[in-house]
């Protein structure tokens, strides 16, 4: 057909339009749908829009659900509707230690196990064993850390075992003094580096850390008192609420490494009757609403004379209490010309103040 | 002797109709017909897509209205907590000056439809929500017209403070912003501005586009906490 065109003259302009029609058709049947799909682009965005709005309103109610109904930790879970079935939001708190279950050792952790900010891409379900980063808490200099060792709805501690553990950060890959694996060691005041307990001089051997734990009691004719108690005696000996330069290496080197610097056996003084914080804390203690507080107090520096800006800490129960923060996670959706728009979102919440709150045990 | 007058045969009229005047002007008529064809179809076609551009701008804006309101009366709640305090009774009042914080009852945003302006004479400081005339279900209310104004060599768009703003160089847009406030407690029951744990703020904003009522709402939620 086109050989016999070519041989006419007069078929030039057919020829001519014919490849303008073919080039404006493939031109229109290319814009019309690129035109529909913006126009269809610029809708999901406003579905996506409201995906996100309701995401955001999930995490309002969920910080309001935190601060309104959890007394202590609280795990809970629930649905904020715009118009149900079509846009709505899903929330989860996570408020409470929980058991790692790589470990299997039926004990529950704070941080949750996943959760811990001295470690870096976190998978809560694949926490690793308990000495894993991601299964520790830093605290930083200055920074006083609240933990509630009772949940929402229940008002007292019921376990038997209760452990406080801190430790140094790890030593860097680059440091040629200590192994990859190896913990660092904080230096006495004098710049001295020693891994013995009490193996400073004792004005060197500096007080990091402090701990208390504050709560409620009632006399037997029902009168509530603040009671006040503390370690029993003056450092360097180690039932007081007083964490020391060697006291803190020394739990991160002896083998094996419990990092253990406080427990449930520890003796007390104060007001409160009792003499080891099983009297207090156990299932036949007497102290309601307990909180434990543990405060960094004193600038550190490694051996290196580098300053050591935060150590990590973790505690181990055999009954649940509150973790020292709420997590919340929330996915917000809409259902939209047939698909399903969501968007998910994050947020920790810190519930409990750094401040005084009712008692004390202290030193 | 007989004349003889011969019709012409078919194939002479083929031949004719082959002849190349013949052929050029039959493809002269059909390229123009093509041409009118591609013509109409390409008229079209910018038509709709100018059309599809003006929709899809449309409701970008809208979007970004609706946000825009609902970051506003976020703005608000945040600077009563920051003036007043968090989880106190005066979060979710009028941005106006409280003389009494233990007593800001009359001061509450109440359940209903409001005009979220902008202060253009106070420097666009003061962000403010505002009942207006007629009715305020309808979200066409002149009240909720937003306009583009222009001062200080800046442009932005506002529910404008001015009783005459088209005069204090604003321009009206097709656009109109209504905010309806409702209160809630947080497992979704009912709750008055003085007890609610919830603010639920939606912001809509509708628009006429070729004849044709267009609305996009956004709904989120505040606290008090």
């Amino acid at each position: 057909m086109l050989s016999y065109l070519k041989n006419k003259s007069g078929s030039t302009p057919v020829i001519f339009m014919t490849i303008v029609m073919v080039t404006m058709m493939i031109m229109v049947s290319n814009l019309a749908p690129l035109i529909i799909r913006n126009i269809q682009r610029a809708a999901e965005m406003g579905a996506s829009d409201q995906a996100q709005a309701v995401a955001n309103s999930a995490i309002s109610r969920a910080e309001a659900y935190i601060y309104g109904y959890c007394e202590g930790g609280c795990n809970y879970s629930d649905t904020t509707v715009v118009e149900e079935n079509v846009i709505y939001g899903d929330y989860t708190i996570k408020g409470l230690s929980a058991k790692n279950i790589d470990e299997g050792d039926d004990m529950y952790y704070v941080p949750i196990p996943g959760y811990g900010d001295a470690g870096e891409n976190c998978d809560p379900d694949a926490p690793g064993s308990v000495d894993e980063d991601c299964n520790w808490n830093r605290i930083d200099y200055g920074h006083t850390i609240s933990v509630p060792l009772y949940v929402d709805g229940e008002d007292q501690f019921d376990g038997t075992e209760f452990y406080l553990k801190v430790r140094t950060p790890a030593c860097d890959d680059d440091d040629l003094e200590c192994s990859a694996n190896e913990r660092m060691l904080i230096a006495c005041a004098d710049g001295v580096v020693v891994e013995a307990r009490n193996g400073c001089d004792y004005e060197e051997d500096l007080v990091v850390m402090t701990w208390r734990i504050e709560g409620d009691d009632t006399f037997a004719e029902g009168d509530t008192w603040t009671e006040i108690v503390w370690g029993d005696e003056s450092r360097p000996d180690l039932l007081n609420s007083e964490i020391f330069t060697t006291h803190i290496n020394d739990v991160s080197w002896d083998i094996p490494e419990d990092y253990v610097v406080l427990n449930i056996e520890d003796s007390f003084s104060g007001s409160a009757v009792g003499a080891i914080l099983a009297d207090l804390l156990g299932v036949f203690g007497s102290m309601t609403n307990p909180v434990l507080k543990l405060s960094f107090v004193q600038t550190i520096k490694s051996g290196d004379g580098d300053p050591l800006p935060y150590l990590e800490y973790q505690i181990v129960t055999d009954e649940p209490i509150s973790n020292d923060r709420s997590f919340i996670e929330v996915i917000g959706y809409n259902e939209f010309r047939g698909d399903t728009f969501y968007w998910p979102k994050e947020a920790t919440v810190y519930p409990y103040p750094d401040t005084f709150i009712n008692y004390a045990f202290q030193n | 002797m007989k004349a003889s007058v011969s019709e012409p045969s078919r194939s002479e009229e083929i031949s004719k109709i082959r002849s190349p005047k013949a052929i050029t002007l039959i493809g002269v008529i059909i390229a123009f017909y093509i041409l009118a064809m591609v013509g109409v179809t390409t008229a079209i076609l910018v038509r709709e897509s100018l059309q599809g551009d003006k929709i899809v701008q449309s409701r970008t804006a809208a979007q970004s209205f609706a946000r825009g309101g609902i970051d506003a009366v976020k703005v608000i709640r945040n600077t009563n907590q920051l003036l007043y305090g968090a989880d106190e009774n005066c979060w979710n009042t009028l941005n106006d000056e409280i003389v009494d914080i233990s007593n800001c009852d009359e001061n509450l945003i109440q359940e209903t439809y409001y005009t979220l302006k902008l202060d253009l004479e106070d420097n666009f400081s003061k962000l403010y929500l505002e009942q207006v005339a007629g009715d305020r279900a309808n979200t066409f209310n002149p009240g909720y017209q937003i306009y583009e104004c222009t001062l200080a060599d800046a442009v932005f768009y506002a529910n404008s403070s001015y009783a005459n703003p088209e005069a204090n160089n604003c321009i009206s847009t097709d656009f109109y912003r209504q905010i309806q406030i409702e209160y809630e407690m947080v497992d979704g029951s009912p709750a008055n501005p003085e007890n609610a744990e919830m603010m639920v703020i939606t912001s809509t904003v509708s628009w006429i586009a070729d004849g044709r009522e267009n609305t996009f709402s956004i709904t989120e939620d505040l606290n008090r906490y």
